[in-house]
């Protein structure tokens, strides 16, 4: 006799892998990566306890982030080949549960991070939060080609939440580092854009070189990089940053420059597109390496790095 | 029909398990946090409290005329 599955008639919902995936992991990785960079940066010294307390508050605000834009973008989403496989255009979870997930993840870790940490943290959070979703997500992004520039303030102040954290003040060192990543947001979304920008055009997202052309979009790119690539080496001027640091930057802003002016004047055919494609590949290294370099300066001793710096 | 709604309602997916588990570990974890930072805090405070005990005691108990200013 065959026997009803009962479980299969009731609608098992999302796993926790789909609610994993709300959190947008890779973004989290990456705003984790740079929060810990200012965090680590900032003088003074934090009990590790809670420093990780600060790090799961950032992660949890950028993933609840995640997850709100992910609810609202649902429409976009579903039609965009990048994003169709996320979990409400999969059907596995409901824009309202969505929702909820985000803010109530959103009110927990701002809360934590005001009660265990400091409150200048939790509410610099909670800006960076509003401002992703309500500024970003729900206004610039749809309505306007310059929706990467302002958006990408929401990706630049990780490190300054967690510089806060440490300190519980902004600093000017911590400003250079929001207008590192500030400045180098727009020419590496810009050179992915240049040669994968159809799915943004289909749904209405107002990216430069739908809007404006892709001259106009090159011209833009080289601009940013001249604004960036001296920003980079401010650290150093400022006194937060070591010989290495100082080298890596000048370096890595040369190669940075030469390939945005490269994609500025090289317009035509495979090669134009190759060069979009070689610009926003460095520009990944560029700040993971800035980023990275600073991080183990900090960690090991910049003197101590600075004597090997001498040797070699 | 009303078995098969009490049926219904009391079979748990494997999927509801597993999200009712990660909350429990959500919720376990966030609770550890809270006492293992109060810990940090508190841990601090307590020992300058002991500390600063330690020295006003030190102080009374020398010979009169050496110290006047405690309790002032």
């Amino acid at each position: 006799m065959a026997v009803p599955d009962i479980e299969s008639m009731i609608d098992d919902g999302g796993s926790v892998g789909d609610y994993v995936a709300l959190l947008k992991p890779r973004v989290m990785s990456l705003v984790l990566f740079t929060a810990l960079v200012g965090l680590v940066a900032a003088p003074g010294s934090m009990h590790p306890v809670v420093a990780f307390v600060a790090l799961l508050c950032i992660g949890v605000g950028a993933g609840a982030s995640g997850a709100l834009n992910m609810w609202y973008d649902a429409d976009i989403d579903a039609l965009m080949q990048r994003t169709a496989a996320r979990p409400i255009p999969r059907g596995k979870v409901t824009p309202e549960e969505a929702l909820g997930f985000g803010l109530f993840l959103s009110g927990a870790s701002v809360l934590v991070m005001g009660m265990l940490v400091n409150w200048a943290a939790a509410a610099l959070l909670a800006f960076t939060i509003f401002f992703y979703l309500a500024i970003y997500t729900m206004w610039l992004k749809r309505s306007t080609p310059q929706n990467i520039v302002i958006g990408g303030a929401a990706g630049a102040f990780p490190p300054m939440v967690g510089w806060v954290a440490a300190t519980g003040t902004v600093s000017l060192e911590s400003v250079v580092l929001f207008a590192i990543i500030f400045f180098w947001t727009p020419p590496h979304f810009w050179a992915l854009a240049l040669y994968r920008c159809r799915d943004y055009e289909r749904v209405g997202v107002p990216m430069l070189p739908v809007v404006a052309g892709a001259d106009e979009t090159r011209k833009q790119i080289w601009i940013y990089s001249l604004i960036l690539a001296p920003l980079g080496v401010l650290p150093v001027a400022l006194g937060f940053a070591g010989v290495i640091y100082g080298a890596v930057s000048i370096v890595a802003g040369g190669i940075f420059l030469r390939d945005a002016w490269r994609v500025y004047t090289i317009r035509e055919g495979r090669e134009g597109d190759a060069m979009a494609q070689r610009l926003f590949k460095f520009s990944i290294l560029y700040l993971f390496v800035l980023f990275a370099v600073l991080l183990a300066e900090n960690l090991v001793g910049a003197e101590l790095l600075g004597s090997v710096g001498l040797w070699l | 029909m009303a078995v098969a709604d009490a049926n219904k309602t009391a079979v748990v997916t494997p999927g509801q398990r597993r999200r009712s588990i990660a909350i429990a570990v959500g919720l376990g974890a966030l609770a550890v946090i809270f006492f293992a930072v109060t810990m940090v805090r508190l841990g601090g405070n307590v020992a300058k409290r002991m500390e600063m005990e330690g020295k006003a005691s030190r102080s009374i108990t020398l010979p009169a005329g050496q110290e006047t200013s405690v309790g002032q």
